[in-house]
């Protein structure tokens, strides 16, 4: 038949677009199953984010308790105020110190007595007066150089210690990294159990369409052109729990928001929880999108093998 | 059109299906392949579209050589070939208009162009009325008429036949062949594999091939 006319075709694009618009609807056709799936890779994808949130949270909350290390100069009682001032004017001078602050053994019982529950404590220790404090602000910012300094600081006359928060911040550092790893390897989990789920999803729908595709093929469909419509699956599963993901995490956010204001304000501090900027929300969106196209590939293109005829 | 040198097939346990097969189907040429199950038709048919590969000899389809065709290469190779199966093999959950139009979505066609042919190819099996109904409301003998019309519906230059009438009375039998006679006279090239004799004595103006125990044998026509 010599009259084998070229019929018109639709574009790439187009052909695509039809494509995913079908395999959306036909997510839409099995509502409860498929629901069930998303569910199940949205919260798993919601734990890697969370798990994420926190991570990017304590980082920002320590690097604010670091920027506001100080160091409290505890000085010899009944030190003339001349003296001090003195002191205070000769470690202003120094290239390492970017301020210092002088809080008189008056000036820090006021202090006290503001914070409440604490006058009552105070009124036991009528004939004790606090030490006078210098606080020291460094211009430094590693440890080993805040080292040097506080040692040099020790060997000042009348000072009769120094404390530092550095324990303090070391360890917070230390739980820092502690979670960060812990966040990457669940995270990593919880991506695998992503993948897994959407392969195994899509390798029951190839399963159920054996027929089918076993038809599709008898008259000339490519591989590729059988896989289309699983691939555009695995690439809604991935995108619309990626959304779902997000949102979930923004609800968590703004849930406990309240609480830890709260806790904040208990630490004297104005922390506020940060959620995803527009980068981290792009990514998740995409890692989730490209997680879901990549299991159905891998997964459908081995099991399109498997049946016959090839 | 298609052309068989010294083809042979032995499955795997050593069962030999053809045995040095020879036979050359002309450009726009119709003709029976007969012989009784299990005599090799649908090995033969399965060689042409390369669902199977031959143990030895060569085939050759349009001039090309398709013995030792790349897998990427088939899905071409059966474009251009119709096959119409015994147990129709049509997608239950679609309507009968989609099952038609499958050959020409996986072409990527657009959906104007769909129509026409699908309702041309309809239209050629009587089956218009039919378009929007499921194919297990069908009868068995429309069911058939729509594995033909989806073999039609892109226009190939060969249609192979397996046994299309095993599951239909003498009339419907008849009615069938009268398409395949219709599409051969409009140039396409059939190949038309049977075990009913009597179905083939109606139509003595066609080649008639004759498997036996995997030897292909030619014989003469009535008409002759």
């Amino acid at each position: 038949m010599g009259n084998k006319s070229k019929p018109k075709r639709d574009g790439f694009v187009a052909t695509h677009i039809k494509q995913a618009k079908r395999s959306l609807y036909e997510l839409t056709q099995r509502p409860l199953g498929n629901l069930l799936t998303l569910a199940v890779i949205s919260v798993a994808l919601t734990l890697p984010a969370c798990l994420y949130l926190v991570g990017k949270n304590l980082s920002v909350a320590a690097e604010g308790m670091s920027a506001s290390s100080q160091i409290n100069l505890f000085l010899v009682e009944q030190t003339p105020e001349a003296r001090i001032m003195v002191l205070k004017d000769e470690l202003e001078g120094w290239s390492d110190v970017e301020a210092v602050e002088y809080i008189s053994s008056q000036q820090g019982l006021e202090d006290m007595s503001q914070h409440a529950g604490l006058e009552q404590a105070l009124s036991l220790l009528d004939d004790y007066a606090l030490p006078a404090v210098l606080e020291v602000t460094p211009s430094l910012d590693t440890p080993t150089e805040l080292k040097a300094l506080t040692t040099k600081l020790q060997q000042l006359p009348v000072v009769t210690d120094v404390r530092m928060d550095e324990d303090w911040l070391e360890r917070l550092g230390a739980i820092n990294n502690v979670a960060t790893g812990l966040a990457i390897a669940l995270g990593v989990l919880m991506l695998g159990a992503v993948f897994l789920i959407v392969g195994n999803t899509l390798r029951f729908n190839i399963l159920a369409h054996k027929e089918e595709i076993k038809v599709m093929k008898l008259i000339g469909a490519t591989d590729s052109f059988i896989l289309r419509p699983y691939l555009y699956t695995g690439f809604w599963f991935g995108g619309i729990s990626a959304i779902t993901a997000w949102i979930l995490t923004a609800a968590v956010t703004i849930l406990l928001n309240g609480a830890v204001e709260k806790l904040a304000n208990l630490y004297d501090s104005q922390f506020r929880l940060i959620g995803m900027n527009w980068d981290e929300t792009v990514f998740l969106l995409m890692t989730g999108t490209l997680l879901g196209l990549m299991a159905a590939k891998l997964s459908t293109q081995r099991h399109l093998k498997e049946i016959e005829p090839v | 059109m298609i052309n068989f040198q010294q083809v042979s097939k032995a499955y795997r346990g050593g069962r030999q299906a053809l045995q040095k097969v020879d036979f050359h189907l002309r450009r726009g040429e119709m003709a029976f392949l007969g012989g009784h199950s299990g005599a090799g038709k649908s090995t033969l048919l399965k060689l042409i579209c390369a669902i199977e590969r031959p143990t030895d000899g060569k085939i050759s389809f349009n001039g090309h050589d398709i013995t030792r065709i790349r897998s990427r290469d088939i899905p071409y190779l059966r474009r251009n070939i119709g096959i119409v199966f015994q147990e129709h093999c049509l997608l239950m959950d679609r309507t009968v208009y989609d099952n038609v139009a499958l050959p020409m979505r996986i072409e990527s066609v657009s959906e104007n162009e769909i129509k026409r042919r699908v309702c041309a190819a309809l239209d050629k099996t009587d089956l218009l009325d039919k378009a929007r109904c499921l194919p297990n409301q069908l009868s068995g003998g429309e069911q058939q008429r729509v594995g033909i019309a989806r073999a039609v519906v892109n226009r190939p230059t060969l249609l192979l036949a397996d046994e299309p009438t095993g599951n239909l009375d003498q009339d419907l039998s008849n009615r069938v062949l009268s398409l395949f006679d219709e599409f051969n006279r409009a140039g396409v090239s059939v190949l038309f594999a049977t075990h009913d004799v009597d179905l083939m004595n109606t139509r003595p103006q066609y080649r008639r091939l004759e498997l036996n125990q995997g030897f292909l044998s030619e014989v003469a026509s009535y008409g002759e």
